[in-house]
């Protein structure tokens, strides 16, 4: 039996570079829509083979401690994983509507972009410190797609651009928004794997800060 | 007051084993002092190099007896410890079957009977039809009383050895004899020699068996068709005469005996276990 | 998996003591280059199926087995196989180390060759300097060739036991709960031993740590008095298994 810890990572650090490729080709509005269902594809049978890895690993090697911790992050992150593919087909499937080039989603695409490395980033190199930093961020993002909604609400009812125009620009926000969730839950995973705490629902904000002034938690 | 009352019963019931053992051991010391005290004065070169001196007179010694004791319980033993030993891997090897039952009841029996009467067997089989007293009969007579020990501890020694060596050996696809002879006893050697040294050292001291087959002689003899002297019959001969040099000389024979048997069981035992008597000697 | 795959097969085998059916009619395959682990509850008949196949059964008075196990396409149940010819082929590790008593390592692991007629010096050198490597024990003991086998720890003196069986290069190679006598550092390394040894040999292994098989083993076949309930895939046996009585053997529902 071949199943270890080592190699579900390995699983999931391939997944997730066929994630962020996904992102930033979907971002992209030149690429065409089959090469983007392509990859997704590709990322469906990760999800697939992952979750069945994990499974039969746990079953079979009963693993304890670390070992747990990393099969059940990776079983979380691949959940995750997928679901920013599904993000990114629907940004193409909505992108192609928007016309013009707006700063705001401008920023909110890198931004994103960065957040997505930086989370896996943080799984790869099992750091904490980057994953809180991804946690913080999602607050920008947030704000961000709010201003997004603000803003292109405005001017649909000014008539300075098209309904069908805004709808899909604030669309896309919502997409790249719900990617700076998915980011924040993958680097909720990470500081579980690494130190065991779970710090969703609330206590997040404060072990966050703590890890970042490099305290003991 | 219920927990003193338990110490104190427990120191007593430490004591009275301790006194119990030590009663045991009494016996041992009292002889092999009284004799080493009556005997040791009386070693002396002669004692070991010497021919009895002419009835009457002083001096002397008793190779004779020596060499003859060495001689038959050899001779005995050569007869007795190899068919011993057969018997014993039979017994423990393949030791359900009717033969085994019987063989096992018959060792017991013979273990259990009188040395006399082995003796007489003795002299029926083999001084009779001969017309003479013989070293042959007495190795003979001591055969007997040697074999059903040695069958019986090397069925013991073997049994102990874990069933599943057995199987071990057999699983290596060896046939059973094979399994047996260079695994099973080839590993236990030092255990089985040990048997058959406490048989020898008990057929040493044997007097009744000898006395009416090797019967004794004053002079040294080497062939198995004569009669041939041995410590205890010498010992015995010179303890019941009037002759004080006599009487002297069996006390010395008698410390020579015992520190044979003493002797081999010793050294039977250090053979088996030679860490223990390192460590004996380490501690004092 | 073809039929040429199959190193050794068991048709319908029966083992009794005495009155007492122990193995009731077993069939299984087992093939080339894998570990088939035996589970079960205490006194499931798995040790006792384990003990036919080299016909070491027989052995114990009283009783007597049937059926056919066909080793590379010859039943090695027929009446006129030699089952020490047969051991040959198929050799043994048992539950409680057992190392020849008063024999040296290197006596130990080519007693097997010895006493089967091989003299040579250097060919017995050859084998035993292979063996222990294969049982992973030549490091550790190749300065010391000439000491007591039995002055060797629990876990070393199992391996030692599996470079004796090695020794006589059977392609089976059963097992009767290893590491059962060992502590969990000189298991993690029986089995990780094993893991090596399937490479080469067909192992089957009995045992009651399911743990374990579920670790080590390709196949997993599970006995319930005398019978066999399951037998697949240890992914599946562990995962998905077909019978209720196997899965709640291994979820601990019952014995």
């Amino acid at each position: 039996m071949s199943l270890s810890s080592e190699e579900l990572r390995t699983e999931i650090i391939k997944m997730s570079a066929l994630v962020e490729k996904i992102l930033a080709l979907a971002l992209d509005r030149r690429v065409s829509l089959d090469e983007i269902f392509a990859i997704e594809n590709e990322v469906n049978q990760y999800h697939k083979s992952i979750d069945d890895d994990v499974f039969k690993y746990i079953a079979l090697k009963t693993p304890i401690a670390r070992d747990l911790r990393m099969a059940l992050s990776v079983m979380k992150i691949n959940a995750e994983l997928e679901r920013m593919a599904d993000q990114a087909v629907s940004i193409t499937h909505w992108g192609v509507k928007v016309k013009g080039q707006y700063p705001l989603i401008n920023t909110m695409t890198t931004e994103v972009l960065q957040m997505v490395k930086s989370a896996i980033d943080a799984f790869v190199e099992a750091d904490v410190r980057k994953a809180t930093d991804v946690i913080q961020r999602d607050q920008n993002i947030n704000d961000l797609n709010r201003e997004v909604i603000k803003v292109f609400l405005g001017r649909m009812q000014t008539g300075e651009i098209t309904f069908e125009e805004g709808f899909s620009v604030i669309r896309v926000a919502k997409n790249l928004e719900r990617i700076g969730d998915l980011t924040t839950n993958i680097a909720e995973d990470v500081i579980f794997l690494v130190s065991g705490d779970d710090i969703r629902h609330g206590k997040g904000e404060s072990i966050a800060q703590k890890y970042l002034k490099g305290e003991e938690v | 007051m219920n927990y003193k009352w338990r110490k104190l019963r427990n120191k007593f019931f430490i004591i009275s084993l301790s006194l119990a053992a030590a009663i045991c051991l009494t016996p041992l010391i009292l002889v092999t002092s009284f004799i080493l005290q009556k005997g040791a004065s009386s070693l002396d070169l002669n004692f070991f190099t010497q021919l009895p001196a002419p009835v009457g007179d002083v001096g002397g010694g008793m190779m004779h007896a020596i060499l003859g004791t060495i001689y038959m319980v050899a001779l005995g033993s050569l007869i007795a410890v190899p068919l011993g030993i057969i018997g014993g891997i039979y017994l423990s090897e393949f030791g359900k079957g009717g033969i085994s039952k019987s063989l096992r009841i018959a060792t017991d029996v013979m273990t259990g009977i009188p040395s006399i009467i082995i003796g007489i067997f003795a002299y029926i089989l083999l001084v009779v039809p001969f017309k003479t007293f013989s070293a042959l009969s007495g190795a003979f007579a001591l055969s007997l009383i040697i074999l059903p020990v040695v069958i019986r501890s090397s069925e013991e020694i073997l049994k102990l050895v874990p069933n599943h060596i057995r199987e071990a050996g057999l699983a290596l696809g060896l046939p059973r004899w094979k399994v047996i002879l260079f695994i099973i006893v080839r590993g236990n050697l030092s255990a089985l020699f040990t048997g058959v040294m406490l048989a020898v050292a008990r057929a040493s001291g044997e007097t009744a068996p000898l006395l009416f087959t090797a019967f004794g002689n004053m002079y040294l003899s080497s062939s198995p068709m004569e009669p041939m002297a041995s410590l205890p019959v010498q010992i015995y001969t010179y303890a019941i005469s009037p002759f004080e040099d006599w009487q002297r000389q069996s006390w010395a024979g008698a410390f020579v005996l015992i520190m044979l048997v003493i002797g081999v069981n010793l050294g039977a035992r250090a053979i088996l276990n030679p860490s223990a008597i390192k460590e004996f000697f380490k501690r004092s | 998996m073809s039929e040429s795959d199959n190193v050794l097969e068991v048709k319908n085998l029966n083992a009794w003591f005495g009155n007492f059916h122990a193995v009731k009619n077993v069939s299984n395959n087992y093939s080339r280059k894998s570990i088939t682990a035996i589970i079960g509850p205490s006194g499931c008949g798995k040790s006792t199926y384990l003990r036919c196949l080299n016909r070491i059964h027989e052995e114990v008075p009283g009783a007597r087995l049937s059926g056919e196990a066909l080793l590379l396409g010859q039943n090695i149940f027929a009446p006129n196989v030699d089952p020490v010819e047969l051991r040959r082929h198929i050799g043994m590790v048992f539950q409680k180390p057992n190392p020849f008593p008063a024999l040296s390592i290197f006596d130990n692991v080519v007693i097997g060759l010895k006493l089967q007629g091989e003299k040579r010096k250097d060919v017995l050198m050859e084998a035993a300097q292979k063996c222990l490597k294969k049982a992973a024990l030549w490091d550790e003991v190749k300065e010391k060739l000439q000491k007591q086998g039995t002055s060797l720890s629990g876990g070393q003196q199992q391996r030692l036991c599996i470079a004796r069986a090695l020794a006589v290069n059977p392609p089976v190679l059963l097992m009767d709960e290893p590491t059962s006598a060992l502590d969990p550092i000189a298991s993690a390394k029986i089995e990780e031993l094993m893991q090596t040894l399937k490479e080469e040999y067909t192992v089957i292994v009995v045992t009651h740590n399911m743990q374990q098989a579920a670790r080590v083993a390709d196949f997993t076949s599970f006995l319930m008095l005398g019978e066999l309930i399951e037998h697949g895939p240890s992914e599946v046996i562990f995962t998905n298994p077909k019978k209720t009585k196997t899965e709640d053997y291994i979820t601990g529902r019952f014995g």
